[in-house]
């Protein structure tokens, strides 16, 4: 049985790997909620940066309601990556709760004191009853995605650490062959890092922790036909899949789609105001959270269509693209989820991203429309498929728009490494993995290239 | 590709500055104006609308008519400036989304990095509570007190409150050095501007797209940009061509484009001291003079003649005009910045065929030797480039730009009046400013901002490196603590219409 604490174990020995989290609760006082949200994002140090909660990224979301059905809620989302010695999902998100319930009580009690069933203030055990609520609500992702898969913060820091150290000995070191330059390096890193407590733990004579390798996990790229498959063999979901063909071209004839000019014609100071609340929450710093939830189409087939269509897309994931740091070909997501909720009548996407909203979504429209036409072409609006996975969302402009009409102003959001990107960070790692494992005498060159 | 130039833009209808930065007029002034009263600043507007510069000229050899006027003047609005003038609220939600917040709104400000003395609050004009409804360009051939002051007497002819209109404030500008052709810091300037297809000579290799620069033709994408329709039941002249796929409607937008105008103050003093100090932290380079013109030509990018380094990277190379824009990144064996340094300011504004996302990390971005993948980021970063029309206000601070009186220079006000015209503000005036310029961890890098634009902004987080990769034999080399050289002093994102939509504002609500 692992131990929870986080923090004394040296990186290089724990296998910590990462894990996600959502808990969503109905909200009853949206007013007191939404200002003790406001109140914890200028609150310093986050409660949040708790070392031993191990968290990378965190946030909390007021979802509104689906203005076109009368049962739907206003939601409180919390999401959380954290690292984790468990094993599985279960095991870790309990244990994560439980921390948080520790270590950040009073935070979340107040913050969940807004929603609906929590336990009434003075109820004895509130920790473990925290917890037990926490754990009620929590909901699974339909499908996910890592960029640095298996790194914990504290190697992260390490490797950040460790790569300015380098560069700061380089930029005074001698010209000379690179050979000769690699082992300076290395001998200067291998003394530093008995005094330096920023290289604590580091050993550069024993081989580097080890990753996936991503070339054996790319062959289970084909696993992303499975769950078609798998699901042709039960009864009920068979007749609706032996139905796809013709479903799908009904709706890429008939589907409503965004239309970016009737939206835009009608923009009141009420849409003005929203768009302001999406901007003022973005570009803090090196990332920014997504929050997108858009309502499923109309229409029998659909939520089986997208399940499929999400496990595809969450086993080429869970299989490759966290080995490869891009989901599709995009290289700019720490994070992402998407999962269904209230009835499994809503999607709910979040991304935690690098650099600027037009950036991301630029590299969606350029570089993975497919996969995105997959996980988003049954929800409401979606620009025009065809085939259900080509054009959508190529076609720019409206792509874009349909995005930010869906989104949502994050609240609060928290990360533990502002200053990086997902580039770096696996940059950082391709660094330190050859310093303890010395690169051929041709790969030295792509190594010196690297320290940039 | 079009073999008769321009034959598919309507060239009549397009202002001349869009099209050309008029180089032969060598005076120019900007004035920014209000507008006090509507119906006499439409009623002046129709009279104005033909004495206006359009790109006619361009469909005949120089020689023969229609001619450039000697005085091209042109007009620009901002979205309250549309407004004021009565432009129907479905035009005005039609133009995109940053044109309509403008470039003072405080959440663009912050992506911008116009923070500290650049926030829109310290600036001169365009800031909150100083908003500015039209800019009125004027250009003219002599740059003598004379042509000035000629310029000056049409300003004041025209812009009179019995037109409706009141200056706001008024810009100058001063001749770039015909030969040097430098801006404040000492480099040639004014050497990359994209082409669009329409008017591209034969040959040129950049080109860009109609729609990246005018509104009503085909952009990068293959779509028609998001424009402005007005009712065409109020078009009663029927002065604009009818919407596409839209019956009922007339766009409004065709044929104008979005003009970005930023006063960029530069603190050349501030550039060389930093230059000539920290030179000294790089092992092996030259004291003095030479050792300075090294460190600052990899910060730019180009030696202070424009020759690029990625093609003269020991000394300047010979000052062949038509070789200056002509080089590719990877082509020139520079994939990763050994020679231009991957965050030059030339690199990062224009990387060229650079493997984005990060040259180094060829397991993520492909082997910059892979000739397909240069393709696709070549067209890539088509997606991404704005036309330039910027001009120098201020005093040159030494007439040769020498380094070291640049270096011991005077505080006076000088520095870029940085203009260029777009199709899309997100796509390509913003994500070059924000993703790629002042962006401390473009390509790759960790805490490198354009060192031009970009030093010291608080967001995402301050950062003041430059980076310059290792070559064979030579470790990678950094320097710290850049200086803030840019501040922003004023700006307003404007729209340039085109004549008829300039006619069409003329008889708004008559």
């Amino acid at each position: 049985m692992p131990t929870l604490s986080l923090t004394p174990t040296p990186e290089r020995q724990s296998p910590i790997r990462q894990e996600s989290l959502t808990v969503l609760a109905r909200v009853d006082r949206e007013a007191p909620l939404r200002a003790t949200l406001d109140a914890l994002g200028a609150s310093a140090p986050s409660v949040f940066a708790d070392p031993e909660l191990g968290i990378h990224f965190a946030r909390l979301v007021v979802i509104p309601k689906d203005g076109d059905q009368a049962d739907s809620s206003v939601w409180l989302a919390f999401e959380s990556n954290f690292d984790t010695p468990f094993s599985g999902e279960v095991e870790a998100q309990a244990a994560h709760l439980d921390a948080l319930s520790a270590r950040a009580r009073d935070t979340l009690a107040e913050i969940f004191g807004c929603c609906s069933g929590f336990p009434a203030a003075g109820s004895p055990e509130p920790a473990g009853r925290l917890a037990a609520y926490l754990k009620a609500g929590l909901v699974p992702s339909t499908a996910s995605y890592q960029g640095h898969s298996h790194r914990s913060i504290a190697r992260i820091r390490l490797e950040r650490d460790l790569r300015e150290i380098i560069l700061t000995y380089l930029e005074t070191a001698n010209g000379c062959g690179p050979e000769q330059l690699f082992e300076r390096v290395r001998d200067h890193v291998r003394a530093l890092s008995k005094t330096d407590p920023r290289l604590a733990g580091l050993d550069v004579d024993q081989p580097a922790p080890p990753l996936p390798d991503p070339v054996v996990r790319s062959q289970h790229l084909s696993e992303g036909w499975a769950p078609w498959i798998e699901a042709g063999k039960l009864k009920d979901t068979l007749p609706i899949l032996l139905n796809l063909p013709k479903a799908l071209l009904e709706w890429q004839k008939h589907d409503a789609v965004f239309d970016v000019r009737e939206h835009q014609e009608r923009w009141t100071d009420a849409d003005r105001e929203a768009f302001s609340a999406i901007a003022r929450s973005e570009d803090h710093g090196t990332q920014n959270a997504l929050t997108h939830v858009v309502p499923l189409r109309e229409g029998s087939g659909r939520l089986t269509v997208l399940k499929h269509a999400h496990a595809t897309v969450n086993r080429i994931s869970q299989n490759h693209f966290q080995y490869i740091g891009q989901l599709g070909t995009i290289p700019s997501i720490h994070f992402a989820k998407w999962l269904l909720f209230e009835s499994d009548r809503r999607l709910l996407f979040f991304s935690n991203y690098d650099k600027s909203w037009e950036s991301y979504l630029g590299d969606f429209v350029d570089r993975a429309p497919e996969g995105l036409n997959l996980a988003w072409s049954c929800t409401r609006e979606y620009p025009r498929t065809v085939a259900f996975a080509f054009e959508g969302a190529k076609d720019e402009e409206t792509f874009k728009s349909w995005t930010r009409a869906y989104q949502v102003p994050t609240q609060f959001f928290y990360s533990a490494y502002t200053d990086l990107t997902i580039e770096t960070i696996n940059n950082n790692t391709w660094i330190r993995t050859r310093l303890h494992d010395a690169p051929s005498a041709g790969g030295l060159d792509a190594w010196l290239r690297r320290l940039t | 590709m079009n073999t008769q130039p321009g034959s598919s833009l309507e060239l009549d209808e397009i202002q001349g500055l869009v099209l050309n930065g008029y180089r032969h007029h060598t005076a120019a002034r900007y004035v920014m104006f209000e507008i006090v009263d509507a119906a006499r600043a439409r009623a002046w507007l129709g009279s104005v609308v033909n004495h206006l510069q359009f790109g006619d000229y361009r469909k005949t050899p120089r020689e023969q008519p229609p001619f450039i006027r000697d005085v091209c003047c042109n007009l620009a609005f901002t979205h309250p400036g549309f407004a004021a003038l009565g432009l129907p609220t479905i035009a005005l939600n039609g133009f995109s989304q940053p044109f309509q917040e403008g470039l003072a709104d405080p959440n663009r400000a912050r992506r911008l990095g116009d923070d500290g003395a650049s926030d829109p609050t310290k600036w001169a004009w365009g800031g909150p509570g100083r908003p500015v409804h039209g800019l009125l360009a004027v250009f003219g051939m002599h740059c003598t007190p004379e042509g000035y002051a000629a310029l000056k007497a049409v300003i004041d002819a025209t812009l009179v409150e019995a037109n409706g209109v009141r200056e706001t404030a008024v810009l100058d500008t001063v001749p770039t050095d015909p030969v040097l052709r430098k801006e404040h810091f000492g480099f040639r300037d004014g050497i990359t501007n994209p082409q669009i297809a329409s008017l591209a000579q034969p040959g040129k290799g950049d080109i860009i797209a109609d729609g990246e620069v005018l509104l009503g033709y085909e952009n990068g994408y293959g779509h028609l940009p998001m424009a402005p329709h007005v009712p065409a039941e109020t078009d009663r002249a029927g002065v604009l061509a009818p919407a596409v796929a839209r019956p009922g409607f007339n766009d409004f937008g065709r044929n104008g484009s979005y003009l970005v105008f930023r006063q960029l103050q530069q603190d050349v003093r501030a550039f060389w001291e930093y230059v000539y100090k920290a030179k000294d932290a790089i092992p092996g380079l030259p004291a003095g003079r030479e050792g300075a013109e090294w460190l600052a030509s990899r910060l730019v990018g180009r030696w202070p003649n424009g020759t690029p380094i990625t093609r003269y990277p020991e000394r300047p190379g010979p000052d062949a005009e038509d070789k200056l824009n002509d080089f590719l990144y990877y082509e020139t064996g520079d994939g990763f910045g050994a020679r231009c340094p991957i965050g030059a300011h030339i690199r990062r504004t224009n990387p060229r065929d650079t493997t984005l996302p990060v040259p180094h990390d060829v397991e993520l971005s492909g082997s910059p030797d892979d000739a397909e993948k240069r393709k696709a980021v070549l067209a890539l970063t088509a997606l991404h480039r704005i036309v330039r029309r910027g001009r120098m206000y201020g005093d040159p601070a030494d007439p040769v730009y020498d380094l070291e009186r640049l270096r011991q220079c005077d505080d006076k006000d000088r520095g870029l009046h940085f203009l260029c015209f777009n199709a899309n503000l997100n796509r390509q005036f913003e994500f070059v400013q924000s993703n790629w310029a002042v962006n401390p961890t473009f390509a790759g890098l960790s805490r490198d901002p354009d060192p031009l634009l970009g030093a010291r902004r608080t967001v995402p987080f301050p950062a003041a490196d430059f980076t310059m990769p290792g070559g064979p034999g030579c470790p990678t080399r950094r320097v710290h603590d850049l200086p803030r050289v840019v501040e922003v002093r004023g700006g307003a994102y404007f729209f340039m219409p085109s004549r008829g939509a300039l006619r069409y504002l003329a008889a708004c609500g008559a």
